[in-house]
Order: structure tokens, then C-alpha cells, then sequence
């Protein structure tokens, strides 16, 4: 997040907009995302592998704005990895059990 | 009352006391009595056997899922959840809600197995998150 907020800042006072200053912007690839992508990848509980790759190795779910997903997928994987971790399918943390 | 004879399409997934293992037979055909006692149809039983848990419950690290899959109204969910819970040897059990095509991919490609721990297929997305 920090990245892109502050590219955008600076600009104002030399008023720049028809030279476009260089904004400091990274090289970024727009993600786009993976269940829009493939409409045959659903999202569900019980594929964890499916799931897991959207979960941080202490166990946290990666927020949308580094995976790409959409609102609604992401909305529908944090339903998932919701109920996989209530069946133990997932942990909440790997801190040590 | 809430849902009385609409039929839903619904899941319920349970984890097993491993030492309990041997009785999931039992477990299995009393669950399946209790649905179809309240005029359900259970259309799919399976079992992926024992698994790590992700985390320990009552000491226990591994368990044994299973998963029903059946069609009936509400109150054969309740009466099934209430008797999951009075069931010794039950660590864990999810009751969903599904709909159709879903239902027909995950009995096509459930897993059991991929018997691998959870936690390590992130890598890529924890160093990207660091990268940031």
C-alpha cells in the first residue's frame, strides 16, 4: 500500500500532469484475479491446497492487494479459510502447538 | 419454524478421535440413520481417513474426516448437530450449506490425497508480501 500512495502524492506542486513527472511507480504487473481467471476453479474448505496458497506460512490470509483477487473471491476464500480452520484443516497460527 | 419441510442440499464434515477410529463404522451408519430418520437422503459418503490436524485438539494430532453428504430439511441438521455433540470422540464437525455443481466437483476431486501439511504451499506469497 505504501508504495502506491506515495507515487501518487507529489505531483501537486509542480504541476505536472501534461510531462508526468516520474512518478516514482514500480514496474508492477496488474494481477488479475485467479478464480475470475479460471471459472472452473471454485473455492472451497476442503481444497486445501487451493487454499492454502492464498494463507501466509504462519497461517494468515494474504490480503487481495498482493494475491489480485476480486472482492468477491476474496470475500468467498475468507469464508473458506474460515471453516477449514474451525475443522482443523487449517491452522489459525503456527506459533507452536 | 424455520425450514421445516424444504430440502436442502448440505454438507457436514467431521473429525474423529483417532483411538475412536475403528468406530467410525458406527459413527457413520447412526449419522446416516438419524438423517434418514428425518425423511433425508444421505447421497454421499466419504471418508479420507486419518489426517493431520492443524493444530492440536485435546492433545490429539491427527484425526479422522469424513465427509456426508445428504439432502434434507433443517431439522435433520439439528438433530444431527445435537447428536455430534453429544457423541464422545468427536473433535470437530462443519455443517454447510451447498449448492448443486459445487457438490458434484468436490465428490469428482476430494482430497485426501494430499496428505501435506497445510502451512508450507504459501511460500511464494509470503515473499512476495515481504518484497512490498
Amino acid at each position: 500500500m505504501a508504495q502506491r500512495e506515495m507515487g501518487a502524492r507529489p505531483g501537486r506542486e509542480r504541476g505536472d500532469d501534461e510531462k508526468g513527472a516520474p512518478r516514482r511507480r514500480p514496474m508492477f504487473r496488474r494481477k488479475v484475479c485467479r478464480f475470475c481467471a479460471d471459472k472452473t476453479l471454485r473455492i472451497d474448505y476442503k481444497d486445501i491446497k487451493t487454499i492454502s496458497q492464498f494463507v501466509t506460512e504462519r497461517g494468515k490470509m494474504t490480503p487481495s492487494r498482493i494475491t489480485g483477487n476480486c472482492a468477491r473471491h476474496q470475500r468467498l476464500l475468507t469464508t473458506a479459510i474460515k471453516r477449514a480452520r474451525s475443522v482443523a484443516l487449517l491452522p489459525f497460527t503456527t506459533a507452536k502447538n | 419454524m424455520e425450514g421445516d419441510k424444504t430440502v436442502t442440499l448440505y454438507e457436514t464434515l467431521f473429525v474423529v478421535h483417532p483411538e475412536k477410529g475403528p468406530r467410525l463404522k458406527e459413527f457413520i451408519e447412526r449419522f446416516k440413520k438419524i438423517i434418514e430418520g428425518q425423511e433425508g437422503t444421505v447421497s454421499h459418503v466419504d471418508e479420507w481417513g486419518l489426517r493431520d490436524l492443524a493444530y492440536r485438539i485435546e492433545k490429539q494430532g491427527k484425526g479422522v474426516y469424513t465427509l456426508l453428504q445428504y439432502r434434507s430439511s433443517a431439522r435433520a441438521v439439528e438433530e444431527l448437530e445435537r447428536n455430534l455433540k453429544l457423541t464422545d470422540g468427536i473433535l470437530r464437525y462443519l455443517t454447510v450449506r451447498t449448492d448443486e455443481e459445487s457438490a458434484t466437483a468436490a465428490v469428482s476431486k476430494s482430497p485426501s490425497e494430499e496428505q501435506k501439511k497445510p502451512a508450507d504451499a504459501s511460500v511464494e506469497q509470503e515473499t512476495d508480501r515481504k518484497a512490498e
